[in-house]
């Protein structure tokens, strides 16, 4: 899903300068609606259905834990992040244990709060929104996501999901970065025996070792430096429902072992723990890394990975089900139509269409579709015509690929080649220039270390399989001088 | 000598000592990313929000009996404290919430003077620092 209003935050706390301070933190990533009371607050949610709540856990006119269990029977996907002043007190321990989302301590500290929040949100729309699977043209009649596609490697996927969505198995849901694979985990969440049941996701790729495992498991005060209170993990919280973990691959050896023991025994302690805590949790994994190759360089045990992809759905690139592009052109087009306010706009030229189907989507569909809500907003007539095409769309036949990094001499280079993304309308430019930038890195690394890529991963504080991951994407040559081709 | 009214008012204790050394306000500034007009609008509620609740605590200091109500009103409190790493009122008004929670009476009683004076020198350097708005 695609962000095409700020998201709602809503904050139910009788202390105004919490609202201040809230106002004035998110007020770039949300909008952000207030209630000094319970009841309040619990209209809030019913008229205005926020995407996170913030929750004082002692309000005026009732306890901050009843009004929680009533938003939630408004809303058992809304993450509710609390707000005490005893961030240690049972009561926090409580709230975690009956599904809050997080919570933390006064006095707040604005990059934290947006960080949790920033999360909060990922989390609402990785676990709401309902998945639909249409394998025709009709398109979608609700406000839901869609998975598009007739292609016989996208009914299979269908296929797949319809026969173990109801099956208390674990998923390994495998594909390149943009093809959906948060999609196929919703719906086997939603088409599933615990769809009523906590849904949580977790990157894996975002969190250093330590705060993955914490984050997972939990922890007890005094655990480590900085544990200053005992923390509920997402194995408990999500105690009977399903756990998303993304970006599996990028677990570390020592998270790895937990989560292995965890599938093996349903047991699991909390870092610095000794209780034996015991979860029921349907896992979902999601990878686009290559877990065999990883197994044999000793980087991801064999034995997880055996739990782990009892049932694989292997979700296709773009490039190999061409024949779906039409569909999505018309799905994302009628969604752009909508959310951008161009009624007018009638469709795509068949020019401007025959050039999106013949481009490779090196991004999948979510490039697509962010290729046509630009097309979308550059178009001021009835069509989308070529010249409202990212550069590199519209000169296919010349450059087929997306844009080569040159060499990163200067740093007026990463200046000249924000303006030439800029010149070509691109719609990726944050995934561009992150790419030349790392491409350049890893080149520099590798000169300085002459190729040794444990070296260069010890420098970089990256795993050796994911260098070997980016040598190969990038295509870096490595010889005597490292350079990129 | 208390400063709170027991209407909700509150007599401000000026004129401050010009020379009186400034709180240290730098941890909560570093929370707020340093936005010192944040700081200082939030300031600006403490010092509207916190007597009234100062002087509804007096009250209930003056008819006893009632724990729990004085249990909120303290631990409400304590929430606007914390923002301005005041570890003594803080710490007061913890015990404060403790005693009322555990219904022992004789430190209630006793918390009532340090506390009125601890959140009383609270108020004047959260004054200083909105009063030094302009000044740099």
């Amino acid at each position: 899903m695609e962000h095409t209003q700020l998201a709602k935050i809503l904050v139910v706390d009788d202390d105004r300068s919490v609202h201040l301070l809230v106002q004035k933190s998110l007020a770039d990533i949300a909008e952000v609606l207030s209630a000094t009371t319970a009841q309040e607050g619990l209209r809030l949610v019913a008229e205005k259905s926020p995407d996170v709540v913030l929750l004082d856990i002692q309000l005026p006119d009732t306890n901050g834990l009843a009004l929680f269990c009533q938003i939630h029977e408004l809303d058992n996907r809304l993450p509710v992040i609390f707000i005490t002043v005893d961030a240690g007190s049972e009561t926090a321990i409580e709230a975690m244990q009956l599904g809050a989302y997080d919570y933390v301590g006064k006095p707040l500290r604005v990059q934290a709060l947006v960080e949790l929040v920033n999360r909060a949100i990922t989390t609402r729309r990785m676990v709401s929104t309902p998945v639909a699977i249409a394998a025709d043209e009709t398109g979608p009649s609700s406000k839901g996501e869609l998975f598009v596609g007739r292609s016989p490697q996208m009914l299979e996927v269908f296929k797949a999901i319809g026969r173990v969505a109801k099956q208390n198995v674990t998923v390994l849901v495998r594909g390149e970065s943009g093809t959906g694979k948060e999609l196929v985990a919703r719906a086997l969440v939603q088409y599933g025996d615990r769809s009523d049941a906590p849904f949580l996701a977790v990157n894996c790729a975002a969190l250093p070792e330590n705060l993955l495992e914490s984050e997972l498991f939990g922890h007890e005060k005094g655990a480590f430096t900085g544990a200053e209170n005992r923390r509920i993990g997402k194995f408990e919280q999500c105690n009977g429902g399903t756990l998303l973990l993304d970006e599996i691959g990028d677990m570390s050896p020592t998270v790895q072992a937990k989560v292995l023991r965890v599938l093996q025994e349903q047991h699991f302690e909390r870092v610095g723990g000794t209780k034996l805590l015991k979860t029921d949790v349907r896992l979902i994994t999601a990878t686009n890394r290559d877990l065999e190759t990883m197994v044999e360089e000793g980087e991801f045990r064999e034995d997880l990975l055996y739990r782990l992809n009892g049932v694989t759905i292997n979700l296709p690139p773009l490039r190999d089900r061409v024949g779906d592009i039409p569909d999505l052109l018309h799905y994302f087009l009628k969604r752009a139509k909508i959310d951008l306010k161009k009624p007018e706009l009638e469709g795509i030229s068949a020019e401007a269409t025959e050039l999106l189907c013949a481009f490779d989507w090196p991004g999948n569909v979510r490039q697509l579709q962010a290729v046509i809500r630009r097309a979308t907003l550059n178009t001021t007539g009835p069509a989308i015509l070529p010249e409202a095409l990212p550069e590199e769309i519209q000169h296919l036949e010349k450059k087929p690929k997306a844009p080569k990094t040159p060499e990163l001499d200067h740093e007026s280079d990463l200046s000249r080649f924000i303006d030439e993304r800029f010149r070509s309308g691109s719609t990726n430019m944050y995934a561009e220039t992150i790419e030349y930038v790392e491409r350049y890195l890893l080149s520099r690394v590798l000169g300085e270390t002459e190729g040794n890529q444990s070296q260069a991963a010890e420098i970089l504080g990256i795993t050796r399989g994911k260098i070997r991951d980016r040598i190969a994407a990038y295509d870096i040559q490595i010889d005597r001088k490292v350079s990129l081709s | 000598m208390s400063t709170f009214m027991t209407d909700g008012s509150y007599m401000s204790p000026t004129p401050y000592p010009p020379n009186s050394a400034v709180a240290n306000f730098s941890g909560a500034l570093e929370r707020l990313d340093g936005d010192v007009e944040l700081l200082r609008e939030m300031a600006q509620y403490f010092l509207a929000d916190a007597p009234p609740l100062i002087a509804q605590l007096n009250a209930q200091w003056d008819r006893g009996g009632d724990w729990e109500e004085m249990s909120f009103t303290a631990h409400k409190l304590k929430g606007l404290v914390v923002t301005f790493d005041d570890s003594r009122a803080g710490q007061l008004l913890q015990d404060l919430v403790d005693a009322t929670r555990a219904g022992d009476e004789a430190t209630i009683r006793e918390l009532r003077p340090e506390t009125n004076a601890a959140m009383t020198e609270l108020l004047r350097s959260v004054h200083r620092l909105v009063d030094t708005r302009g000044r740099g």
